[in-house]
Protein backbone atom coordinates (compact mmCIF):
# COMPACT_ATOMS: atom_id res chain seq x y z
CA UNK A 1 0.00 0.00 0.00
CA UNK A 2 1.18 3.58 -0.68
CA UNK A 3 2.37 5.60 2.45
CA UNK A 4 2.92 8.98 2.81
CA UNK A 5 6.62 10.43 2.33
CA UNK A 6 7.69 12.31 5.71
CA UNK A 7 10.56 13.82 4.29
CA UNK A 8 9.42 13.96 0.57
CA UNK A 9 10.59 17.87 0.18
CA UNK A 10 14.25 16.68 2.06
CA UNK A 11 15.88 16.31 -1.12
CA UNK A 12 15.53 19.95 -2.64
CA UNK A 13 18.80 22.10 -2.24
CA UNK A 14 18.73 25.18 -0.11
CA UNK A 15 21.30 26.31 2.30
CA UNK A 16 19.34 24.64 4.59
CA UNK A 17 19.03 21.46 3.45
CA UNK A 18 22.74 21.61 2.95
CA UNK A 19 23.41 22.09 6.71
CA UNK A 20 25.09 19.67 8.57
CA UNK A 21 22.12 18.32 10.50
CA UNK A 22 23.55 18.02 13.46
CA UNK A 23 24.55 21.80 13.59
CA UNK A 24 20.60 22.26 12.37
CA UNK A 25 18.90 20.35 14.69
CA UNK A 26 21.30 22.45 17.71
CA UNK A 27 20.29 25.69 16.41
CA UNK A 28 16.55 25.41 15.34
CA UNK A 29 15.77 23.49 19.03
CA UNK A 30 17.78 26.71 20.67
CA UNK A 31 14.98 29.12 18.78
CA UNK A 32 12.04 27.08 19.64
CA UNK A 33 13.50 27.35 23.52
CA UNK A 34 13.80 30.73 23.28
CA UNK A 35 10.30 31.67 21.31
CA UNK A 36 8.68 30.41 23.47
CA UNK A 37 9.93 32.33 26.41
CA UNK A 38 9.03 35.25 24.58
CA UNK A 39 6.27 37.76 26.23
CA UNK A 40 5.33 40.19 23.49
CA UNK A 41 2.81 39.06 20.44
CA UNK A 42 4.78 41.20 18.08
CA UNK A 43 8.38 39.67 18.74
CA UNK A 44 6.43 36.05 18.68
CA UNK A 45 4.95 37.09 15.22
CA UNK A 46 8.56 38.15 13.94
CA UNK A 47 10.15 34.76 14.92
CA UNK A 48 7.10 33.20 12.71
CA UNK A 49 7.84 35.50 9.89
CA UNK A 50 11.60 34.25 10.15
CA UNK A 51 10.57 30.49 9.82
CA UNK A 52 8.13 31.69 7.19
CA UNK A 53 10.62 33.09 5.09
CA UNK A 54 12.75 29.75 6.01
CA UNK A 55 10.57 27.93 4.46
CA UNK A 56 10.01 29.35 1.67
CA UNK A 57 13.98 29.84 0.95
CA UNK A 58 13.92 26.19 1.24
CA UNK A 59 11.44 25.60 -1.32
CA UNK A 60 8.95 23.79 0.78
CA UNK A 61 5.60 24.04 -0.59
CA UNK A 62 3.09 26.22 1.46
CA UNK A 63 0.12 23.41 0.74
CA UNK A 64 2.90 21.10 2.80
CA UNK A 65 3.60 23.54 5.21
CA UNK A 66 -0.53 24.15 6.17
CA UNK A 67 -1.54 20.43 6.09
CA UNK A 68 1.60 19.63 8.52
CA UNK A 69 0.26 22.62 10.70
CA UNK A 70 -3.50 21.07 11.15
CA UNK A 71 -1.79 18.31 13.09
CA UNK A 72 -1.36 20.89 15.92
CA UNK A 73 -5.10 21.97 16.01
CA UNK A 74 -6.37 18.59 17.87
CA UNK A 75 -3.54 19.96 20.62
CA UNK A 76 -3.24 23.16 20.74
CA UNK A 77 -7.07 24.09 19.24
CA UNK A 78 -9.22 23.36 21.60
CA UNK A 79 -7.45 25.56 24.71
CA UNK A 80 -6.86 28.33 22.23
CA UNK A 81 -10.63 28.02 21.77
CA UNK A 82 -11.50 27.51 25.40
CA UNK A 83 -9.16 30.21 26.69
CA UNK A 84 -10.94 33.37 26.61
CA UNK A 85 -14.21 31.72 28.48
CA UNK A 86 -12.08 30.33 31.21
CA UNK A 87 -9.39 32.63 32.00
CA UNK A 88 -10.87 35.53 34.66
CA UNK A 89 -10.68 39.26 34.00
CA UNK A 90 -12.75 42.28 31.87
CA UNK A 91 -15.52 40.65 30.08
CA UNK A 92 -15.46 42.00 26.27
CA UNK A 93 -18.10 39.78 24.75
CA UNK A 94 -20.77 37.98 26.54
CA UNK A 95 -24.29 35.78 25.90
CA UNK A 96 -26.81 34.03 27.41
CA UNK A 97 -27.39 30.94 26.56
CA UNK A 98 -30.34 29.63 28.39
CA UNK A 99 -28.49 28.56 32.17
CA UNK A 100 -25.52 29.18 31.33
CA UNK A 101 -23.68 32.29 30.46
CA UNK A 102 -20.62 32.71 28.57
CA UNK A 103 -18.44 35.16 28.29
CA UNK A 104 -15.05 36.19 27.00
CA UNK A 105 -12.27 38.25 28.69
CA UNK A 106 -9.72 40.39 27.35
CA UNK A 107 -7.09 38.68 29.55
CA UNK A 108 -8.19 35.23 28.02
CA UNK A 109 -7.92 36.73 24.73
CA UNK A 110 -4.89 37.97 24.62
CA UNK A 111 -3.92 34.06 27.01
CA UNK A 112 -5.20 32.01 23.91
CA UNK A 113 -3.51 34.70 21.28
CA UNK A 114 -0.30 34.00 22.82
CA UNK A 115 -0.44 30.45 22.92
CA UNK A 116 -1.60 30.26 19.09
CA UNK A 117 1.69 32.56 18.69
CA UNK A 118 3.93 30.09 20.61
CA UNK A 119 2.47 27.14 19.22
CA UNK A 120 3.12 28.20 15.61
CA UNK A 121 6.69 29.46 16.52
CA UNK A 122 7.68 26.68 17.43
CA UNK A 123 5.71 24.16 15.24
CA UNK A 124 7.07 25.84 12.41
CA UNK A 125 10.83 25.79 13.32
CA UNK A 126 10.00 22.03 13.79
CA UNK A 127 8.47 21.78 10.28
CA UNK A 128 11.87 23.81 9.12
CA UNK A 129 13.68 21.13 10.40
CA UNK A 130 11.95 18.18 9.88
CA UNK A 131 11.11 19.03 6.02
CA UNK A 132 14.45 20.23 4.91
CA UNK A 133 16.19 17.01 7.02
CA UNK A 134 15.98 13.00 5.53
CA UNK A 135 14.58 11.35 8.52
CA UNK A 136 17.69 8.82 8.83
CA UNK A 137 19.75 11.50 9.10
CA UNK A 138 17.76 13.24 11.84
CA UNK A 139 18.00 10.22 13.64
CA UNK A 140 21.99 9.86 13.12
CA UNK A 141 22.15 13.71 14.26
CA UNK A 142 20.69 12.42 17.44
CA UNK A 143 22.71 9.21 18.42
CA UNK A 144 25.64 11.89 17.06
CA UNK A 145 24.48 14.35 19.99
CA UNK A 146 24.07 11.68 22.79
CA UNK A 147 20.85 12.03 22.85
CA UNK A 148 19.73 8.07 24.55
CA UNK A 149 19.85 5.25 22.06
CA UNK A 150 16.59 3.70 23.47
CA UNK A 151 15.09 6.87 22.33
CA UNK A 152 16.80 6.95 19.00
CA UNK A 153 16.12 3.74 18.23
CA UNK A 154 12.02 3.98 19.65
CA UNK A 155 11.64 7.35 17.34
CA UNK A 156 13.03 4.67 14.37
CA UNK A 157 10.88 1.98 15.04
CA UNK A 158 8.14 3.85 15.87
CA UNK A 159 8.32 5.34 12.49
CA UNK A 160 8.78 2.11 10.51
CA UNK A 161 6.49 -0.17 11.50
CA UNK A 162 3.92 2.26 12.23
CA UNK A 163 3.04 2.08 8.20
CA UNK A 164 3.29 -1.75 9.06
CA UNK A 165 0.91 -1.37 11.73
CA UNK A 166 -1.53 0.61 9.13
CA UNK A 167 -0.98 -1.31 6.38
CA UNK A 168 -2.21 -4.46 8.80
CA UNK A 169 -5.35 -2.43 10.22
CA UNK A 170 -6.81 -1.49 6.80
CA UNK A 171 -6.83 -5.13 5.97
CA UNK A 172 -8.72 -5.67 9.12
CA UNK A 173 -10.93 -3.08 8.31
CA UNK A 174 -11.44 -4.49 4.60
CA UNK A 175 -12.05 -8.14 6.23
CA UNK A 176 -14.49 -6.67 8.52
CA UNK A 177 -16.49 -4.67 5.46
CA UNK A 178 -16.42 -8.19 3.44
CA UNK A 179 -18.10 -10.04 6.09
CA UNK A 180 -20.64 -7.53 6.06
CA UNK A 181 -19.71 -5.23 9.18
CA UNK A 182 -20.96 -1.79 9.37
CA UNK A 183 -19.90 1.02 11.45
CA UNK A 184 -22.81 1.35 13.95
CA UNK A 185 -23.80 5.26 14.23
CA UNK A 186 -23.15 5.81 17.73
CA UNK A 187 -20.79 5.04 21.10
CA UNK A 188 -24.02 3.33 22.54
CA UNK A 189 -24.18 0.59 19.49
CA UNK A 190 -22.74 -2.38 21.62
CA UNK A 191 -21.84 -4.80 18.81
CA UNK A 192 -19.60 -1.70 17.28
CA UNK A 193 -17.92 -0.76 20.46
CA UNK A 194 -17.00 -4.81 20.70
CA UNK A 195 -15.60 -5.24 17.54
CA UNK A 196 -13.50 -2.11 17.80
CA UNK A 197 -12.13 -2.98 21.13
CA UNK A 198 -11.40 -6.78 19.98
CA UNK A 199 -9.45 -5.04 16.95
CA UNK A 200 -7.40 -2.96 19.50
CA UNK A 201 -6.90 -6.45 21.47
CA UNK A 202 -5.67 -8.31 18.35
CA UNK A 203 -3.45 -5.44 17.12
CA UNK A 204 -1.85 -5.00 20.67
CA UNK A 205 -1.17 -9.00 20.61
CA UNK A 206 0.55 -8.68 16.82
CA UNK A 207 2.31 -5.89 17.54
CA UNK A 208 3.67 -7.43 20.40
CA UNK A 209 4.95 -10.83 18.62
CA UNK A 210 6.03 -8.62 15.83
CA UNK A 211 8.29 -7.20 18.24
CA UNK A 212 9.31 -10.55 19.50
CA UNK A 213 10.18 -11.57 15.14
CA UNK A 214 12.09 -8.03 14.84
CA UNK A 215 14.14 -8.93 18.12
CA UNK A 216 15.29 -12.60 16.79
CA UNK A 217 15.81 -11.34 13.63
CA UNK A 218 18.21 -8.80 14.90
CA UNK A 219 19.98 -11.10 16.81
CA UNK A 220 20.10 -13.25 13.94
CA UNK A 221 22.23 -10.65 12.74
CA UNK A 222 24.54 -10.47 15.44
CA UNK A 223 23.05 -7.70 17.39
CA UNK A 224 23.87 -7.88 20.93
CA UNK A 225 22.45 -4.58 22.62
CA UNK A 226 24.35 -2.13 21.55
CA UNK A 227 23.80 0.78 18.45
CA UNK A 228 26.32 1.41 16.46
CA UNK A 229 25.92 3.93 13.78
CA UNK A 230 27.99 5.36 10.87
CA UNK A 231 27.65 8.95 10.17
CA UNK A 232 29.67 10.99 7.74
CA UNK A 233 28.85 14.36 8.63
CA UNK A 234 31.04 16.98 8.51
CA UNK A 235 31.02 20.57 9.77
CA UNK A 236 32.15 23.22 8.15
CA UNK A 237 32.20 26.69 8.33
CA UNK A 238 28.98 27.41 6.08
CA UNK A 239 26.68 25.52 9.21
CA UNK A 240 28.41 27.63 12.10
CA UNK A 241 27.69 30.99 9.62
CA UNK A 242 24.28 29.34 9.65
CA UNK A 243 23.67 28.52 12.84
CA UNK A 244 25.24 31.66 14.12
CA UNK A 245 22.67 33.52 11.96
CA UNK A 246 19.58 31.39 13.52
CA UNK A 247 20.86 31.96 16.91
CA UNK A 248 21.09 35.68 16.33
CA UNK A 249 17.90 35.92 15.51
CA UNK A 250 17.03 34.47 18.52
CA UNK A 251 19.48 36.29 20.74
CA UNK A 252 17.88 39.24 19.63
CA UNK A 253 14.49 38.55 19.89
CA UNK A 254 15.31 37.29 23.13
CA UNK A 255 17.24 40.93 23.65
CA UNK A 256 14.16 42.95 22.91
CA UNK A 257 12.12 40.85 24.61
CA UNK A 258 13.11 41.51 27.96
CA UNK A 259 14.09 45.52 27.12
CA UNK A 260 17.33 44.81 26.81
CA UNK A 261 17.67 46.13 23.39
CA UNK A 262 15.09 48.82 22.19
CA UNK A 263 13.91 49.02 18.82
CA UNK A 264 13.61 52.79 17.72
CA UNK A 265 12.76 54.93 14.63
CA UNK A 266 16.44 55.79 14.43
CA UNK A 267 17.96 52.36 14.96
CA UNK A 268 18.94 50.11 17.64
CA UNK A 269 19.47 51.77 21.22
CA UNK A 270 20.79 49.71 24.11
CA UNK B 1 33.56 -32.32 7.23
CA UNK B 2 29.74 -31.29 7.41
CA UNK B 3 28.74 -27.82 7.06
CA UNK B 4 25.55 -28.95 9.34
CA UNK B 5 25.33 -32.02 11.10
CA UNK B 6 22.68 -32.45 13.52
CA UNK B 7 21.95 -35.29 15.96
CA UNK B 8 18.79 -36.13 17.85
CA UNK B 9 17.81 -32.61 18.27
CA UNK B 10 14.93 -32.13 20.96
CA UNK B 11 13.15 -29.20 21.92
CA UNK B 12 10.22 -28.17 23.84
CA UNK B 13 8.81 -24.60 24.71
CA UNK B 14 8.12 -23.19 28.06
CA UNK B 15 4.30 -24.12 27.60
CA UNK B 16 5.06 -27.64 27.11
CA UNK B 17 4.58 -27.80 23.01
CA UNK B 18 7.51 -30.38 22.21
CA UNK B 19 8.18 -29.00 18.77
CA UNK B 20 11.07 -31.48 18.21
CA UNK B 21 11.45 -34.97 18.80
CA UNK B 22 14.14 -36.05 17.82
CA UNK B 23 15.53 -34.34 14.58
CA UNK B 24 18.72 -35.91 13.16
CA UNK B 25 20.23 -34.90 9.55
CA UNK B 26 23.63 -33.65 7.89
CA UNK B 27 24.15 -31.03 5.41
CA UNK B 28 27.65 -31.36 2.94
CA UNK B 29 29.26 -27.88 2.09
CA UNK B 30 27.93 -26.22 -0.79
CA UNK B 31 24.38 -28.29 -1.42
CA UNK B 32 21.33 -26.95 -1.52
CA UNK B 33 18.93 -28.37 0.56
CA UNK B 34 15.03 -28.03 1.03
CA UNK B 35 13.33 -28.39 4.03
CA UNK B 36 9.92 -29.82 3.33
CA UNK B 37 6.83 -30.69 6.25
CA UNK B 38 3.60 -30.04 6.56
CA UNK B 39 2.55 -26.74 9.29
CA UNK B 40 3.53 -27.52 12.29
CA UNK B 41 6.18 -29.81 11.58
CA UNK B 42 8.67 -28.18 13.62
CA UNK B 43 10.41 -26.23 10.58
CA UNK B 44 10.65 -22.93 12.13
CA UNK B 45 11.86 -24.03 15.55
CA UNK B 46 14.71 -26.24 14.03
CA UNK B 47 15.50 -23.20 11.76
CA UNK B 48 16.28 -21.20 14.84
CA UNK B 49 18.38 -23.66 16.32
CA UNK B 50 21.07 -23.21 12.73
CA UNK B 51 22.62 -19.88 14.13
CA UNK B 52 21.98 -20.29 18.31
CA UNK B 53 18.56 -18.19 18.19
CA UNK B 54 17.28 -21.74 20.37
CA UNK B 55 19.79 -23.79 22.07
CA UNK B 56 19.95 -27.48 21.67
CA UNK B 57 17.56 -29.19 24.98
CA UNK B 58 18.76 -32.16 23.87
CA UNK B 59 20.92 -33.60 21.15
CA UNK B 60 23.66 -31.23 19.55
CA UNK B 61 23.75 -28.70 16.56
CA UNK B 62 27.36 -28.87 14.71
CA UNK B 63 28.04 -26.03 12.36
CA UNK B 64 31.44 -27.17 10.53
CA UNK B 65 31.86 -29.35 13.36
CA UNK B 66 31.68 -26.57 16.06
CA UNK B 67 29.02 -27.21 18.84
CA UNK B 68 25.96 -24.57 18.83
CA UNK B 69 25.90 -23.51 22.63
CA UNK B 70 26.11 -20.23 24.86
CA UNK B 71 29.69 -19.86 24.20
CA UNK B 72 29.52 -20.70 20.39
CA UNK B 73 26.39 -18.81 19.70
CA UNK B 74 27.71 -15.39 18.39
CA UNK B 75 30.32 -16.85 15.90
CA UNK B 76 27.53 -19.67 14.65
CA UNK B 77 25.67 -16.28 13.90
CA UNK B 78 28.44 -14.68 11.66
CA UNK B 79 29.12 -18.39 9.77
CA UNK B 80 24.86 -18.68 9.28
CA UNK B 81 22.73 -16.37 7.81
CA UNK B 82 18.83 -16.62 8.15
CA UNK B 83 16.56 -14.69 5.74
CA UNK B 84 12.68 -14.56 7.68
CA UNK B 85 9.70 -15.49 6.23
CA UNK B 86 8.35 -12.03 6.58
CA UNK B 87 11.14 -9.12 5.10
CA UNK B 88 8.79 -6.45 7.46
CA UNK B 89 10.62 -8.72 10.53
CA UNK B 90 13.72 -8.12 9.82
CA UNK B 91 14.33 -4.98 7.81
CA UNK B 92 13.79 -2.67 10.30
CA UNK B 93 16.21 0.22 9.37
CA UNK B 94 14.95 3.68 8.28
CA UNK B 95 16.92 2.85 4.71
CA UNK B 96 18.08 0.65 2.56
CA UNK B 97 21.45 1.06 2.66
CA UNK B 98 21.67 0.64 6.40
CA UNK B 99 19.77 -2.16 6.91
CA UNK B 100 22.02 -3.95 4.68
CA UNK B 101 25.12 -2.52 6.95
CA UNK B 102 23.30 -3.43 10.10
CA UNK B 103 25.04 -6.91 10.49
CA UNK B 104 28.55 -6.08 9.25
CA UNK B 105 28.50 -3.09 11.36
CA UNK B 106 27.20 -5.65 14.59
CA UNK B 107 30.46 -7.28 13.24
CA UNK B 108 32.45 -4.75 13.98
CA UNK B 109 34.21 -4.12 10.63
CA UNK B 110 35.73 -0.87 9.51
CA UNK B 111 33.79 1.27 7.39
CA UNK B 112 35.62 0.86 4.26
CA UNK B 113 35.14 -3.04 4.53
CA UNK B 114 31.20 -2.51 5.51
CA UNK B 115 30.86 -0.07 2.32
CA UNK B 116 31.99 -2.64 0.24
CA UNK B 117 29.85 -5.05 1.91
CA UNK B 118 27.06 -3.04 1.32
CA UNK B 119 27.45 -2.68 -2.25
CA UNK B 120 28.46 -5.77 -2.96
CA UNK B 121 25.36 -7.39 -1.37
CA UNK B 122 22.94 -4.58 -3.03
CA UNK B 123 24.33 -5.21 -6.17
CA UNK B 124 23.53 -8.85 -6.54
CA UNK B 125 20.09 -8.38 -5.55
CA UNK B 126 19.62 -5.79 -7.94
CA UNK B 127 18.53 -3.19 -4.64
CA UNK B 128 21.70 -0.63 -5.42
CA UNK B 129 19.56 2.05 -6.70
CA UNK B 130 17.23 2.03 -4.17
CA UNK B 131 19.60 2.01 -1.21
CA UNK B 132 18.15 5.61 0.20
CA UNK B 133 14.70 4.41 0.08
CA UNK B 134 12.85 3.68 3.42
CA UNK B 135 11.65 0.41 3.48
CA UNK B 136 8.25 0.90 4.17
CA UNK B 137 8.28 2.44 0.39
CA UNK B 138 9.35 -0.57 -1.00
CA UNK B 139 7.03 -3.61 -2.47
CA UNK B 140 6.82 -7.02 -0.81
CA UNK B 141 9.55 -8.57 -3.51
CA UNK B 142 11.90 -5.15 -3.06
CA UNK B 143 11.69 -5.83 1.14
CA UNK B 144 12.44 -9.39 0.76
CA UNK B 145 15.70 -9.43 -1.23
CA UNK B 146 16.76 -6.37 0.97
CA UNK B 147 16.45 -9.02 3.70
CA UNK B 148 18.25 -11.30 1.72
CA UNK B 149 20.96 -8.78 0.73
CA UNK B 150 21.36 -7.83 5.14
CA UNK B 151 22.28 -11.80 5.44
CA UNK B 152 24.21 -12.02 2.50
CA UNK B 153 26.31 -8.29 3.59
CA UNK B 154 28.00 -10.71 6.64
CA UNK B 155 29.34 -13.15 4.18
CA UNK B 156 27.92 -16.09 5.86
CA UNK B 157 29.25 -20.22 4.79
CA UNK B 158 25.35 -21.20 5.11
CA UNK B 159 22.30 -19.00 4.03
CA UNK B 160 19.19 -20.55 5.22
CA UNK B 161 15.70 -18.91 3.83
CA UNK B 162 12.39 -19.78 5.22
CA UNK B 163 9.49 -20.18 2.85
CA UNK B 164 11.71 -17.77 0.35
CA UNK B 165 9.04 -17.65 -2.56
CA UNK B 166 6.05 -17.23 -0.29
CA UNK B 167 4.11 -13.94 -1.78
CA UNK B 168 6.18 -13.46 -4.23
CA UNK B 169 4.88 -13.29 -7.82
CA UNK B 170 5.82 -15.21 -10.68
CA UNK B 171 8.60 -12.52 -11.90
CA UNK B 172 9.83 -11.70 -7.97
CA UNK B 173 10.14 -16.00 -8.13
CA UNK B 174 12.72 -15.94 -10.72
CA UNK B 175 14.50 -13.34 -9.09
CA UNK B 176 15.27 -15.42 -6.31
CA UNK B 177 15.78 -18.40 -7.75
CA UNK B 178 18.51 -16.60 -9.78
CA UNK B 179 19.98 -14.83 -6.45
CA UNK B 180 19.97 -18.67 -5.13
CA UNK B 181 21.60 -19.69 -8.39
CA UNK B 182 23.98 -17.03 -7.61
CA UNK B 183 24.78 -18.06 -3.84
CA UNK B 184 25.16 -21.60 -5.03
CA UNK B 185 28.02 -20.50 -7.50
CA UNK B 186 29.74 -18.98 -5.18
CA UNK B 187 29.93 -22.33 -2.67
CA UNK B 188 27.57 -20.99 -0.69
CA UNK B 189 25.39 -23.83 1.57
CA UNK B 190 21.64 -23.08 1.16
CA UNK B 191 18.94 -24.54 3.09
CA UNK B 192 15.30 -23.45 2.16
CA UNK B 193 12.20 -24.46 4.17
CA UNK B 194 9.69 -24.30 1.85
CA UNK B 195 5.87 -25.63 0.65
CA UNK B 196 6.82 -25.37 -3.00
CA UNK B 197 7.44 -28.68 -4.07
CA UNK B 198 7.96 -27.47 -7.65
CA UNK B 199 10.68 -25.06 -6.70
CA UNK B 200 12.02 -28.01 -4.49
CA UNK B 201 12.24 -30.51 -7.68
CA UNK B 202 13.52 -28.01 -10.12
CA UNK B 203 16.39 -26.34 -7.65
CA UNK B 204 17.65 -28.62 -4.76
CA UNK B 205 19.90 -31.40 -5.09
CA UNK B 206 18.82 -32.91 -1.70
CA UNK B 207 16.04 -33.28 0.36
CA UNK B 208 15.31 -33.20 4.34
CA UNK B 209 11.61 -34.24 5.00
CA UNK B 210 10.88 -33.34 8.29
CA UNK B 211 6.95 -34.39 10.18
CA UNK B 212 6.10 -34.19 14.00
CA UNK B 213 9.47 -32.70 14.97
CA UNK B 214 11.35 -35.75 13.85
CA UNK B 215 13.01 -36.81 10.77
CA UNK B 216 10.75 -39.05 8.18
CA UNK B 217 13.57 -38.82 5.44
CA UNK B 218 16.74 -37.74 4.10
CA UNK B 219 17.93 -38.39 0.55
CA UNK B 220 18.42 -36.98 -2.86
CA UNK B 221 15.34 -35.35 -5.08
CA UNK B 222 14.05 -39.12 -5.80
CA UNK B 223 12.59 -38.66 -2.62
CA UNK B 224 9.82 -35.89 -4.04
CA UNK B 225 8.59 -38.69 -6.54
CA UNK B 226 8.07 -41.31 -4.11
CA UNK B 227 4.07 -41.36 -3.37
CA UNK B 228 4.11 -43.34 -0.06
CA UNK B 229 6.42 -41.18 1.48
CA UNK B 230 4.90 -37.76 0.42
CA UNK B 231 1.81 -38.89 0.95
CA UNK B 232 2.84 -39.72 4.80
CA UNK B 233 4.47 -36.59 5.18
CA UNK B 234 1.02 -34.97 4.26
CA UNK B 235 2.77 -33.34 1.11
CA UNK B 236 1.79 -33.80 -2.66
CA UNK B 237 3.69 -34.59 -5.37
CA UNK B 238 5.57 -32.03 -8.15
CA UNK B 239 3.32 -30.82 -10.48
CA UNK B 240 5.39 -33.09 -13.33
CA UNK B 241 5.38 -36.10 -11.18
CA UNK B 242 1.86 -36.09 -10.50
CA UNK B 243 0.49 -35.88 -14.06
CA UNK B 244 3.41 -38.79 -14.45
CA UNK B 245 1.77 -41.16 -11.85
CA UNK B 246 -1.35 -41.14 -14.02
CA UNK B 247 0.63 -43.46 -16.16
CA UNK B 248 0.29 -47.45 -14.76
CA UNK B 249 3.75 -47.81 -16.72
CA UNK B 250 5.21 -45.57 -14.04
CA UNK B 251 3.86 -47.40 -11.14
CA UNK B 252 7.07 -49.32 -10.30
CA UNK B 253 9.92 -46.97 -10.95
CA UNK B 254 10.78 -43.21 -9.75
CA UNK B 255 8.12 -40.63 -11.33
CA UNK B 256 10.05 -37.96 -12.96
CA UNK B 257 10.12 -34.54 -10.84
CA UNK B 258 11.52 -31.80 -13.27
CA UNK B 259 10.21 -30.61 -16.89
CA UNK B 260 13.10 -31.35 -18.00
CA UNK B 261 13.15 -34.86 -17.08
CA UNK B 262 9.28 -35.16 -18.43
CA UNK B 263 10.49 -33.39 -21.70
CA UNK B 264 13.61 -36.31 -22.04
CA UNK B 265 10.88 -38.81 -21.54
CA UNK B 266 8.18 -37.98 -23.37
CA UNK B 267 10.79 -36.90 -26.62
CA UNK B 268 11.85 -40.87 -25.85
CA UNK B 269 7.74 -41.95 -26.68
CA UNK B 270 7.32 -39.85 -29.35
CA UNK B 271 10.30 -40.98 -31.46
Amino acid sequence: MKHIHMDEFAKLESPLHAMDPRVKVLAIILFVFISVTLTRPSLLTAAIIFWVIALLVSRIPVGYVLRRLTWVIPFAGVLILLFPFITPGDTVWAADLGIIRVAATAQGIERALMLLLRVLASVLAIITLMSTTRFKNLMKALSDLKVPAVIVQMLEFTIRYIFVTIDELKRMSRARKARGFVLGRNLWHSHTMRTLAQMVGVMFIRAYERGDRVYVAMISRGFTGQAHSLSDFRVCLKDYLLAGFIGLVGAGLLALDRGLLVLDKGGLLY
Amino acid sequence: MNAIEISDLKYTYADGTMALKGISLDVTKGARVVLLGPNGAGKSTLLLHLNGINLPQQGSVRIFGRKVDKETENEVRREVGLVFQDPDDQVFSTSVWDDVAFGPLNMGLSRHEIEHRVADALNTVGMWDLREKAPHHLSFGQKKRVAIAGVLAMDPEIIVLDEPTAYLDPGGQQVLMEILEDFHNRGKTLVVATHDMDMAAEWADSVVIIKDGTTLAQGGTELLGDISLIREANLKLPTVSQVFSHFSRFKDRSLPKTVAEAVSILEEYIK
